[in-house]
């Protein structure tokens, strides 16, 4: 044995990946006693499934966000010396407008993330053959104990909220495809209070490519990994590039399961809600991808990918 | 002075956003407090040195403020529209968002203050350093208050959900 036991604070900071810069210990040691110590290891797993358990409910617990207002807003809001917020209901209507059809998508913002850009192509091409119209908003209603004077409009901003909702009660669903990995993944699951979030990770675990023809030859897939946590965000599922695409950084999308039979694949700025079907994910796109712009439109429109078989790494 | 903010704008909004809602539970507000936090940003003489750090410090005493005020009214989301096409949330799923908030919202009530504290940085990117100074916990302490308010965290929500659904099932 290397050293002693490792304690619970710093396998937490190992997960965190706070354990050399933050906390001033030798994280090589850490690792080497892991190597060794099957009863740490399991500690670890553990540590690792209460790190998940949390992020994934306070995941399932965030309201859906509109696009932020203009910069230039609040530039001009600090230049006047008011420091009131700036009512999210500025341009609402405008906003609104842009929520349906999808050409209108703008790709400066998202230059900074390959992959959403590669998305958004694909999706304004689909939606120019076949755009389709926001289905839903949500409404914030208020039983107000206590009106504030300054608390006017409490369901404008809300109109543009995109509407999402994670189910955290769905029965676990039996996977298409189980593999070794994907059984750890479950029963690391069932041996600790995690919500029943994750149990459709098995089912959308793997390579999934986009099911057009697009005449530009944009043809994105992706990744979905359930491993090591099913549904951590950060390195569980990368989107990568095929060669006929040009070059896709990985990027920092996170997904999670939505009801029983569907996921939702989140970017900054950008979000694919998708149903799993037999072999297919299919559904709607929606996101914004110039959130500068004063008219930050949201677009949404089909998209439908097809499982392919993983290339090796 | 706005450049710096103006880069960050886009990176952390979404973080600011919600770092704001897990305090206060209210998510139009909460967006409306991080156009306050960049209003007063952009208002500064200088850059601070941590721009990302001063943005959510001020955000935290924000938060503070505001709960010191009157009590809020309740807030709840409603379908307005139906959809037409199939992508759209049902009434349950929206439903269900409501619950995990209350659930969440609940089970915090069960961690202390530095707990609750810590976690919620942690989740909105804050690293163990940036955890201790704001919580005046040694670095080194940082790691064993979130294994103990993720352990508790985790319990009390299973538990609040373990509990709705029985209730529910009479």
């Amino acid at each position: 044995m290397s050293m002693q036991h490792i304690e619970d604070g710093v396998l937490h900071a190992w997960l965190d990946d706070a354990l050399d810069a933050d906390v001033g210990m030798d994280g090589e040691a850490v690792a080497q006693h892991l190597a060794e110590c099957d009863q740490c290891r399991r500690r670890l797993e553990e540590a690792r499934a209460s790190k998940a358990a949390v992020s994934a409910m306070f995941l399932a617990s965030d309201a859906p966000l509109p696009p932020p207002p203009a910069f230039q807003v609040l530039e001009s809001a600090a230049r006047s010396g008011g420091d009131a917020p700036v009512r999210p209901a500025g341009g609402r209507s405008k906003r609104r407008s842009g929520w349906t059809r999808g050409p209108r998508v703008r790709l400066a913002w998202a230059a900074t993330i390959a992959v959403a850009v590669s998305a958004g192509v694909l999706a304004r091409e689909l939606s120019d053959r076949r755009g389709i119209d926001l289905p839903a908003t949500l409404e914030y209603e208020r039983e107000a104990v206590h009106a504030e004077p300054d608390e006017e409009a409490p369901r404008q901003a809300a109109e543009r909220q995109k509407a999402e909702s994670a189910d955290l009660r769905q029965a676990p669903t039996e996977p298409a495809r189980v593999d070794a990995d994907e059984q750890v993944g479950r029963e690391r699951l069932e041996a600790n209070p995690a919500p029943a979030l994750i149990a459709s990770a098995p089912r959308v675990a793997g390579c999934w490519r986009s099911a057009t023809d697009s005449p530009g030859g944009v043809t994105a897939w992706f990744r979905l990994e359930a491993k090591p946590d099913p549904f951590v965000a950060e390195d569980s599922r990368t989107f990568e590039s095929d060669a006929e695409a040009g070059v896709m950084s990985p990027s920092t999308a996170s997904w999670r399961p939505l009801g029983a039979d569907s996921i939702i694949v989140a970017f900054p700025g950008l979000e694919i809600r998708l149903r799993v079907e037999e072999d297919r994910l299919a559904g709607v796109y929606r996101g914004s991808m110039n959130r500068d712009a004063e008219d930050a439109a949201y677009s949404v429109s089909e998209l439908s990918f097809e499982r392919v078989p993983c290339p090796n790494r | 002075m706005s450049e710096p903010w103006a880069s960050l704008y886009r990176e952390v909004w979404g973080d600011l956003v919600r770092y704001i809602d897990r305090r206060i539970w209210d998510p139009e507000r909460a967006q409306e407090l991080a156009q306050e936090v960049f209003i007063r940003a952009l208002g500064e003489e200088r850059t601070p040195d941590s721009p990302r750090a001063w943005l959510f410090t001020v955000a935290a005493n924000l938060t503070r403020d505001e709960a010191r005020r009157a009590i809020r009214g309740r807030e709840k989301l409603r379908l307005v529209a139906a959809d037409a096409g199939g992508g759209a949330p049902s009434p349950d799923e929206i439903l269900t968002i409501q619950q995990t908030r209350d659930r969440v919202r609940e089970a915090l009530g069960s961690l202390n203050e530095r707990e609750r504290e810590s976690l919620l940085m942690v989740e909105a990117g804050f690293s163990y350093a940036e955890i201790a100074e704001a919580t005046g916990l040694s670095p080194g302490a940082v790691g064993t208050t979130l294994s103990r308010a993720r352990r508790k965290l985790a319990v009390a929500y299973a538990e609040l959900e373990g509990g709705e659904d029985v209730h529910a099932a009479h």
